[in-house]
């Protein structure tokens, strides 16, 4: 590795039949995947020749290889979460389309609403009843009824927040 | 995806990353051409320049040695580029017959100096000293040589003894490379 460091080509051969057998089994300790290892492997592979012209002759020839596929390994593996977690989502939002789950979900919101006002002031109750027409609105002037209900609505989120830990 | 194709893109990396190496010290040529270039130049100095710009590349892509000599190279290698260029300004009389002398003697001049700073900076060098001093004492010379190509052959042939002087006794001073 020093040699191809140093710019000798004669070197590369070995250097590659040294190290790909190597990266791929560290890989797979890693990823426990042999797809992902194998692609893990590739990648860091190619970076490792690319950057082996940077490498100090003097360091740890197999300590800086392995540092190199561990970086691509720990970048794959995040890749792979974060794209698991992207794919569900598609998932979710398929599963709410449909019309028996979105009323369920909704039942279930009204329950946890219902819940959550049974916790809060009756004024507070009837101001945000009011806003949403369902029940009538207090003969007061429109600035007044807006500043209760924005204190309505600060509790409410408030009393969600504490029951479910979430707005 | 195969070893063979693994290996092909890995060797294909590995140029990459030496191209990466040649390109500062390809860029500090292709400049220092234009701007030479750009004036008014001999008609030789296109020849010269193209040389300096290949230099640059193949040695940054062929050693590591040999691509860190590049730049100091190149450094050097601007005494002699503008020393003459500078003499003359300063109306030392270049084109009248007795005082060429002065010319001709700034380039074997600035080649002393500049072979001088190649020899200082490889001292600093742990190994790899031959090769440093044979590419940046040839692209020092190259570069040189745009500025001296103004007073002809003989220009030249001055501008490579002034290297010649120093960098000589310095090469066969330096410890040979360990064999690999």
């Amino acid at each position: 590795m020093v040699r191809l460091a140093n710019g000798d080509r004669r070197a590369f051969r070995a250097v590659f039949d040294a190290l790909h057998p190597l990266v791929l089994r560290w890989c797979r300790r890693m990823l426990r995947n042999d797809a992902d290892a194998e692609d893990a492997t590739q990648v860091a592979l190619e970076k490792l020749f690319f950057q082996l012209s940077d490498f100090d002759v003097r360091g740890d020839a197999l300590g800086w290889a392995l540092a190199v596929a561990t970086a691509e390994c720990r970048t794959l593996a995040r890749k792979q979460t974060r794209r698991r977690e992207t794919s569900d989502a598609p998932l979710a939002s398929l599963a709410v389309d449909s019309d028996a789950e979105r009323s369920v979900a909704r039942e279930q919101l009204r329950a946890a609403l219902g819940e959550v006002l049974g916790t809060m002031k009756p004024e507070d109750v009837q101001t945000l009843l009011a806003w949403i027409d369902l029940a009538p609105r207090p003969e007061v002037p429109g600035p007044t009824f807006r500043k209760r209900l924005e204190r309505a609505v600060q509790r409410l989120r408030g009393a969600w927040r504490a029951r479910y830990g979430l707005d | 995806m195969d070893s063979t194709d693994l290996l092909r893109r890995a060797r294909f990396s590995y140029e990459l990353g030496r191209l990466r190496v040649a390109l500062p010290g390809l860029a500090a040529a292709a400049a220092l051409v234009a701007y030479v270039l750009n004036r008014p130049h001999q008609s030789q100095a296109p020849l010269l320049a193209a040389l300096l710009v290949v230099g640059a590349l193949g040695a940054g892509l062929w050693r590591r040695a040999s691509a860190r000599a590049v730049l100091p190279g190149l450094a050097a290698g601007l005494v002699p580029l503008f020393v003459p260029a500078l003499a003359m300004r300063a109306g030392m009389g270049c084109g009248l017959r007795d005082c060429t002398t002065l010319c001709l003697v700034s380039c074997l001049a600035g080649g002393i100096v500049a072979g001088g700073v190649i020899a200082w900076r490889s001292t600093t060098l742990a190994e790899g000293r031959r090769a440093f001093l044979a590419v940046a004492g040839a692209v020092g010379t190259l570069a040189g040589a745009l500025g001296c190509l103004e007073f002809g052959a003989f220009g030249l042939l001055l501008l490579v003894a002034g290297f010649a002087v120093i960098l000589s006794p310095t090469w066969v001073l330096a410890p040979r490379p360990a064999a690999a």
